[in-house]
């Protein structure tokens, strides 16, 4: 079942809150910063927005949350607990909350203990932090809204959908597709950059592809398991890519993906270090 | 007799309007603050740690990320760092096209601060929404300054938030002749608005003077110019040191309650 909010008549305004967790505040920034965030702000009530508002609290009682951040702080379980209580619809904001996001990168090399001891040497802190996960291994969550940080279109799908009383459908395709679309020469294979394109999630256009940049992964992999880690691992093994570079760079936005690992050592063998 | 002594302590758990999550910790003992702590409960990211064996186009691509509202500050300092390290010099085109990028940061950043975050503290409102009925014309001008920053950074950068189009030794793709000629006006028509804006601002002033003793630090343009690029750190006790430098002059260490550390100057 599909969780939607009814569309409501009259005075109603959805309630929504907007969340941070562990995270660079960027999707908020975005969603903040849309054209028509004035227009949204007159359609939805506010309830909690700490970025941008002090009559916020932890949690208030909406029909959206919108949550940004990975859980890296014993305090971010505590927040996401008391959010997930408080709202009838969750969706996961970005790469952080959706992924883990690029503090996740060092998964499986690093564990908590080795990144604290890293940075802040044998210094003790009152607060605990956590291994980075995403916000779906600790709570139920209804939509994901991928991207780092999200694209402006889909953010106005989102609200719009829930406005009207339906619900935002994700994608389900990879960068490629847009790629082709937008008529780019493929640098994957003409010239054997290190794209992301074929497992990461659409939705930006090619963005980067357009600035002949290749994708660095930042929508995160393609849903419903069917990002083919193992056959591009294939592909930049042909074009010269060492096993650690596509280990690592397909980690980037990618580490908890429930496949990578397997895929990766299918192609690879074991984690290189 | 002993008189009892009055303690007071003042705790902000979340402050709100700023880029990132910090409480405060104020206690007064009879008319005089015994403690003061801003305690950053945001959560670590470890980008030192994370970033250890990576290849330098990955990781230059992950500094952005430490924070979204100066991530071409966090992109051109890791480009800068790593080239530093592998000695790769830039042409002046580059250094300046990174330095226009930065400065369109430098732009949304501070509009975006001072008119969406910290102006309706000064006119008594919970937020800028509550704000945009009785003031929508220096909030609309604050507006107009962000969205010029937001631009030179994605016609530069690809994007305002994260730029993936800045790279080790240059860029993916340069914007044409005409675009730069299009921001140019669109700069020079915005000027007038931008001084009216930040008069208006200051006119609000209803902050009290701070007596405390503080430090400033800033870098000496490179070029003489009013820039945000350079190598030489000037404090404002007239001492001054070469960035590179900048671990013999600035002691990092861990404060218990914050995970941001907390630095020593000298
Ligand atoms: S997903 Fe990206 S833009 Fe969003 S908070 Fe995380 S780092 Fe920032
Ligand atoms: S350039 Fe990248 S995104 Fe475009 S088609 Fe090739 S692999 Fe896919
Ligand atoms: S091309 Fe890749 S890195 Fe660039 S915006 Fe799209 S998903 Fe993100």
């Amino acid at each position: 079942m599909m969780t939607i909010i009814e569309e409501c008549t009259g005075d109603c305004r959805p309630r929504v809150g907007v969340y941070a967790l562990t995270s660079c505040y960027g999707c908020q920034l975005k969603l903040a910063t849309v054209q028509k965030i004035i227009d949204i702000s007159n359609m939805v009530s506010f309830e909690s927005f700490y970025m941008l508002s002090s009559a916020s609290k932890m949690a208030a009682d909406v029909d959206v949350a919108f949550v940004e951040g990975s859980v890296s702080t014993e305090r971010d379980l505590e927040e996401l607990m008391e959010i997930r209580k408080h709202s009838r619809i969750l969706v996961a904001l970005g790469a952080c909350s959706v992924n883990g996001g690029v503090q996740s990168w060092a998964e499986g090399e690093m564990d908590h203990d080795a990144l604290h001891k890293c940075v802040y040497g044998d210094s003790k802190l009152t607060m605990q932090g956590l291994q980075a996960t995403p916000i779906s291994k600790h709570v139920d969550v209804d939509y994901y809204l991928p991207g780092c940080p999200p694209e402006e279109d889909e953010i106005m799908y989102f609200i719009s959908a829930f406005l009207i009383g339906t619900f935002p459908e994700p994608k389900d395709y990879p960068v490629c597709a847009e790629c082709r679309l937008a008529g780019n020469p493929c640098i994957l294979i003409e010239r054997g950059e290190p794209c992301l394109g074929p497992v990461i999630v659409a939705g930006c256009k090619a963005r980067c592809i357009g600035f002949d940049v290749p994708c660095v992964g930042c929508r995160g992999p393609v849903p419903h398991e069917t990002a083919w880690f193992d056959s591009l691992a294939q592909t930049f093994l042909r074009k010269g890519m060492t096993e650690k570079q596509i280990r690592q760079r397909m980690k980037i936005f990618g580490s908890h993906d429930p496949n990578i690992e397997r895929m990766l050592h299918s192609i690879l063998g074991g984690e290189t270090e | 007799m002993t008189r009892k002594k009055i303690i007071r302590p003042i705790n902000v758990d979340h402050v709100a309007r700023i880029e990132g999550k910090a409480g405060i910790d104020v206690t007064i003992e009879d008319g005089k603050v015994t403690v003061a702590e801003m305690n950053i409960f945001e959560g670590p990211r470890y980008f030192e740690a994370i970033t250890r064996g990576k290849s330098l186009e990955d990781a230059t691509a992950v500094f952005p990320r430490v924070c979204s509202f100066c991530a071409a500050a966090h992109k051109i300092t890791g480009l800068q760092a790593a080239e530093n390290a592998i000695g790769l010099e830039v042409s002046d085109q580059t250094r300046k096209i990174r330095e226009l990028l930065y400065i369109g940061d430098y732009i949304e950043s501070h509009s975006l601060h001072l008119f969406l975050l910290a102006l309706p503290d000064f006119l008594g409102y919970p937020d800028a929404f509550s704000m945009a009925e009785e003031y929508p014309k220096v909030l609309e001008a604050g507006m107009r300054l962000k969205d010029i920053g937001a631009d030179i950074q994605t016609v530069i950068g690809s994007r305002y938030i994260h730029q993936e189009n800045a790279l080790l030794g240059g860029f993916g793709k340069l914007p044409s002749k005409k675009q730069f000629a299009s921001l140019g006006r669109r700069l020079k028509y915005l000027r007038n608005t931008a001084e009216e804006a930040l008069e208006t601002l200051v006119s609000y002033r209803p902050w009290p003077e701070s007596e405390m003793s503080r430090l400033h630090l800033a870098l000496e343009p490179y070029d003489g110019t009013y820039s945000v690029m350079g190598n030489t750190v000037h404090a404002s006790d007239d001492t001054q040191f070469n960035a590179a430098a900048y671990r013999m002059r600035i002691d990092e260490f861990v404060v218990p309650h914050s995970f941001a550390k907390h630095c020593l100057y000298n």
